[in-house]
């Protein structure tokens, strides 16, 4: 679906002007719409409905009931009651429709969707780039670890651990930078030729490193303080 | 005194014989079979598909037994069409596939114009959590003219991608399937596709012409693909309609009739309820016969029914649909 307008409704949003999506996150829609938010696009407010003088005389807050005024009549009141409506709905009040303001819940249901889906980005982006680089290899790491047997030290009189080197990280040798490509021309009676081409693991890995780092340097610093804390 | 007793002679090798039952392989293993949930799960006992309309019987959208414009949309009932090129989708039918009724109907994707894209089907798997660390048979009946055709799934959140087994390209039916362990944790979705693509979710070559067909597919759990689960017409329709379905007054009639009710406050109001509950409150796609807006509209969207208002006391104030169209899809 491509949204082109939204429009705020009674617990629901109206979508290019033909269908009533409803405040429910689980609605494929929904999620549309706070994507459509966060491409930099906003809803339009609710109408809001301004009753006339008319509508505003004979409603609830308006003239009394017909039994009401006559009474009023026999008391003597029904002038000052006339009035009293009158001066507080004057003809002035003509009524119509306004635009409210967006609904606050959907602007924060969509801040808080793109705060989430960069924070995702960001872990994933920052695994990616810790990821040792093809042309680079990966050295060995040897760390001096407690065996779990214990020996008499004569000097200090106390028992010491054992340790041995353990390889916690193995060596990984530097994929070649180049490597070579037999080409088949047009013709099917020319010999094959070789070419000298960069290794294409290397491309991609570089590719994919490059975007990573476009990842992270284009995610927000609360989003990255939120996922490093 | 002794008493001398004669039996018949028994020869034990000829009894042993007698128990030597024609059982084969797969009766043997119901024999070693321990418990009854065991020999229910070996002959496939019980709903196994866990793809609805699999086999695709239902198409609420419309008819599409021509080829037409394919978008990325759902075109035939719960199976999204996914592509980034040319397309055309088309429900065909009348396949002569073995173990098939003769009406059996099929999906047909053709890419229409040459391109660096991927071309397919998707159907989304609700609540896939329910499934981490179980066995899966994927199996389908597939016909391709590309060898790039192939039986695939995968996973969102902890991204799991199973690439099955891809079509020869022969232009015949052919099965296709495969098992996966589900792992990680799915946290959203869970796509099975049909697609033509390079075998990794990226994009190939796809010539114009090139086309997917497919059918009878099947998701369930265990290492066997068991033959398609035939469903009747009407329990597939329902099941569809968990997600989807819609409502038709083709001469505004039923609406019409149903708005002039007075609710009080300026606002008329008729509740419509849908033959199966949604999945989720659902969006509501209406055809109005006066224009949609502040004096008429819908509200009131639940899993079980919505309303459509008219505001208005006056006897002009009133409102009618043609038709109604709740979509709860993932």
């Amino acid at each position: 679906m491509i949204i082109e307008t939204v429009k705020t409704q009674e617990n629901s949003y109206f979508v290019n002007g033909t269908m009533s999506v409803p405040n429910d996150p689980a609605n494929k829609d929904y999620q549309a719409i706070l994507d459509w938010i966060n491409e930099g696009n906003t809803p339009e407010g609710p109408d809001v409905i301004e009753q006339d003088y008319v509508a505003l005389r004979t409603g609830e807050d308006g003239y009394a009931s017909t039994g009401d005024q006559l009474g009023m009549q026999f008391d003597g009141t029904w002038e000052d009651h006339v009035t009293d409506v009158k001066t507080r709905f004057p003809k002035t009040i003509t009524g119509g429709t306004t635009i409210g303001d967006v609904p606050q819940d959907i602007l924060d249901a969509a801040a808080e969707k793109q705060f989430n889906t960069q924070a995702t980005d960001y872990r994933i982006a920052t695994a990616r780039i810790a990821q040792y680089i093809l042309s680079v290899g990966r050295a060995e790491v040897v760390e001096s670890q407690p065996t779990g047997e214990q020996v008499w030290n004569e000097e200090t009189f106390e028992m010491d651990d054992v340790m041995a080197d353990v390889i916690t990280q193995t060596e990984i040798e530097p994929l070649e930078a180049t490597v070579e490509v037999t080409v088949y021309g047009d013709d099917p009676e020319a010999e094959p030729t070789v070419e000298t081409v960069t290794n294409p693991l290397i491309v991609t890995d570089v590719e994919e490193r490059t975007a990573a780092q476009a990842v992270i340097d284009a995610t927000p610093t609360e989003v990255i303080q939120h996922v490093e804390a | 005194m002794t008493v001398k007793i004669t039996k018949p002679e028994i020869n034990v090798r000829e009894k042993l014989n007698e128990l030597k039952k024609p059982t084969g392989v797969a009766g043997e293993a119901m024999l070693r079979a321990e418990t009854p949930q065991e020999q229910f799960n070996l002959i496939g006992a019980g709903r196994r598909n866990i793809i609805i309309n699999g086999d695709f019987q239902v198409s609420q959208r419309g008819d599409f037994t021509t080829a037409s414009s394919m978008p990325n949309a759902y075109k035939l009932d719960r199976w999204l069409c996914d592509r980034n090129g040319t397309a055309t989708v088309q429900h065909t039918t009348g396949h002569d596939i073995p173990g098939t009724p003769a009406i059996c109907k099929a999906i047909k994707l053709v890419q229409t114009v040459t391109g660096n894209n991927y071309l397919g089907v998707r159907q989304k798997i609700e609540n896939p959590t329910q499934y981490v660390g179980r066995t899966i048979t994927y199996s389908a009946w597939v016909r391709s003219n590309t060898s790039n055709a192939r039986i695939q799934w995968y996973t969102q959140g902890t991204t799991q991608a199973a690439i099955g087994p891809n079509h020869s390209g022969n232009g015949e039916w052919e099965y296709l399937s495969f098992t996966t362990v589900m792992v990680g944790n799915p946290s959203t979705n869970w796509y099975v596709d049909v697609f033509i693509d390079n075998g990794s979710y990226s994009n190939t070559t796809i010539t114009a012409g090139d086309y997917v067909e497919a059918t009878m597919i099947q998701l369930e759990l265990g290492n066997v693909a068991t033959p398609f689960e035939h469903r009747s017409y009407g329990e597939e329709l329902a099941l569809c309609q968990r997600y989807y379905e819609e409502i038709t007054s083709p001469s505004y009639d039923l609406f019409l009739y149903a708005i002039n009710t007075d609710n009080g406050g300026g606002y008329r109001r008729a509740s419509f309820y849908y033959k199966v509950t949604k999945r989720v409150n659902p969006t509501i796609a209406v055809a109005f016969y006066l224009t949609p807006g502040t004096s008429r509209g819908v509200n009131g969207i639940t899993t079980s029914n919505f309303d459509v208002y008219v505001n208005g006391s006056s006897a002009s104030a009133y409102s009618a649909i043609e038709y109604a169209k709740i979509d709860a899809e993932l």
